[in-house]
């Protein structure tokens, strides 16, 4: 049988049976097959020029069975891993489309209507919270503006000339002549004793000089921040500690409540509305808290009238004028209650 | 062998229909939007009370879909209102610190409806959405619409 007329160096298998040659004169197996190339012109038996492998193997051998075996579990993974890709790129495509879709997606009138609806329903409240925030805010600003201004205040070194000399000399009776140890005792060491009978002592000037009148008169004025003013004439003498310490009392008013004085101003509480309470409490304090006798201010134009005096008493006097006397507190300005699901 | 291979192709071809095709259980998606509406209210909740005062939920409330007068969807609402001393700027963190605990896994950002808002969609539709204005903020979370 001949295979064509293709010549092979293919190697015969050695199980493979021998070629069947038409030539009775041929030697079966006289020449090798590997040689068969050499041999031209002559009918010569050859090898298939591509060997089968499985060919003339027994179809039941253990071999053929086992790599038919093997080339379908081939096949079968090769399936596998072609449909597994498939599939994980059709839902890598789907997933990917879907999440675009979602993207591209708006908050739909309706649902826009629900969140309308709620901003309404609290319209009432989130206006009059932004009202408040703004009232808070201003007068937190203010009350800062204040205490600034009260500390520049304080720190000022403005002093006064004395213009017209004491009638009463140049030292007070007793055995603090300048007022020093008191003002020292009380935290006062900047403050000066100033002994001026002129203008700027505005409580002697407004006692009067008719030649049956005998004064004894001091001053604090806002704006020498560490002066008190006083003069006396002769024959007041007993009186005259007690109005130093009244004076020095307004000192400390003005130390402590200046803030709240500026605060008066700022909503429309003039100086006139709390006048007689400061006068009382500058004698009220000199009183209960240094012992000067209470009779001693009673002919005077500052009577300590108030009973029951306390420290704190002509804030409370102002607080109750609507001066705002303490620093505003958020809370206090708050719409809402705290309030938890 | 071959059977084997043949009832793998098939699974991934099912697997492959249903994600394309399967919706998911409307119990399951209305506890996904109560469970998000919860947990973004008590997040809020968890304020400091000097920022945001009141913190309060609206009852579920059941709409109409757009153009469709069967199908309905349920909107859960929360309003927040701030203290007086917040800020517009302390309104808009609040809500942007909200919308930072959902997980970009699950929630896709959407298109909101103002400047204001921000809105997030999950894969099962529920839409989120958290609107500040002034010294307040609108948490609302939306189930998709479904047949009754």
């Amino acid at each position: 049988m001949h295979h064509g007329d293709t010549e092979s160096e293919g190697h015969p298998h050695p199980e493979r049976p021998e070629p069947v040659t038409d030539d009775p004169t041929a030697t079966a197996g006289a020449e090798p097959a590997h040689d068969a190339g050499l041999h031209t012109g002559h009918a010569q038996p050859v090898a298939p020029a591509v060997a089968d492998p499985m060919e003339g193997e027994d179809p039941g051998s253990p071999a053929r069975r086992s790599r038919r075996g093997l080339w379908i579990t081939l096949g079968v993974v090769a399936g596998v891993l072609v449909l597994g890709g498939a599939a994980a790129a059709t839902t890598w495509v789907l997933l990917d489309a879907h999440e675009r879709a979602l993207a591209a997606r708006t908050v739909s009138v309706v649902q826009q209507e629900v969140v309308d609806a709620e901003f309404t329903r609290i319209a009432d409240v989130v206006q009059r919270t932004e009202e408040q925030g703004t009232a808070y805010r201003q007068a937190l600003t203010a009350w800062n503006a204040e205490q600034e201004q009260a500390a520049t205040w304080r720190s000022g070194t403005t002093t006064p000339s004395v213009t017209e000399g004491n009638p009463g000399g140049d030292a007070m009776p007793g055995g603090d002549p300048l007022g020093r140890g008191f003002l020292d005792s009380i935290g006062a060491p900047q403050v000066q004793l100033v002994l001026d009978a002129g203008p700027d002592n505005c409580g002697y000037q407004a006692g009067g000089d008719g030649p049956y009148t005998l004064v004894v008169g001091g001053c604090f004025d806002t704006r020498f921040p560490n002066s008190v003013f006083l003069a006396w004439e002769s024959g007041t003498e007993d009186g005259v500690w007690a109005i130093f310490v009244h004076e020095v009392m307004h000192w400390y008013q003005y130390q402590t409540y200046y803030a709240a004085f500026l605060a008066a101003d700022r909503v429309g509480v003039a100086e006139d509305a709390y006048g007689a309470q400061l006068e009382a409490d500058a004698s009220c304090r000199a009183v209960y808290q240094h012992g000067i006798p209470s009779w001693r201010y009673a002919s005077t134009s500052a009577p300590c009238s108030v009973d029951d005096w306390y420290d704190g008493w002509l804030l409370d006097h102002l607080a109750s004028l609507g001066v705002p006397v303490t620093e505003p507190v958020a809370e206090d300005y708050e719409v809402n209650a705290v309030v938890r699901p | 062998m071959r059977r084997s291979g043949a009832a793998l192709a098939l699974v991934l071809a099912v697997g492959i229909l249903l994600t394309g095709c399967a919706g998911p259980d409307p119990v399951l998606v209305r506890d996904e939007a109560q469970a998000v509406f919860d947990q973004l209210v008590a997040r809020t909740a968890e304020s400091d009370t000097a920022v945001v005062r009141a913190v309060e939920t609206a009852e579920p409330a059941e709409q109409a879909c757009t153009g469709d007068d069967e199908r309905t969807q349920t909107g859960l609402a929360a309003t927040a209102t701030l203290s007086i001393t917040a800020t517009a700027a302390d309104t808009r963190r609040i809500r942007d610190d909200l919308a930072d605990t959902l997980d970009p896994e699950t929630w896709t950002t959407i298109h909101p409806a103002g400047a204001e808002q921000v809105a997030r969609i999950s894969e099962h539709d529920v839409v989120v959405t958290l609107t500040a204005r002034g010294p307040a903020l609108v948490i609302a979370v939306f189930t998709p619409c479904t047949a009754p």
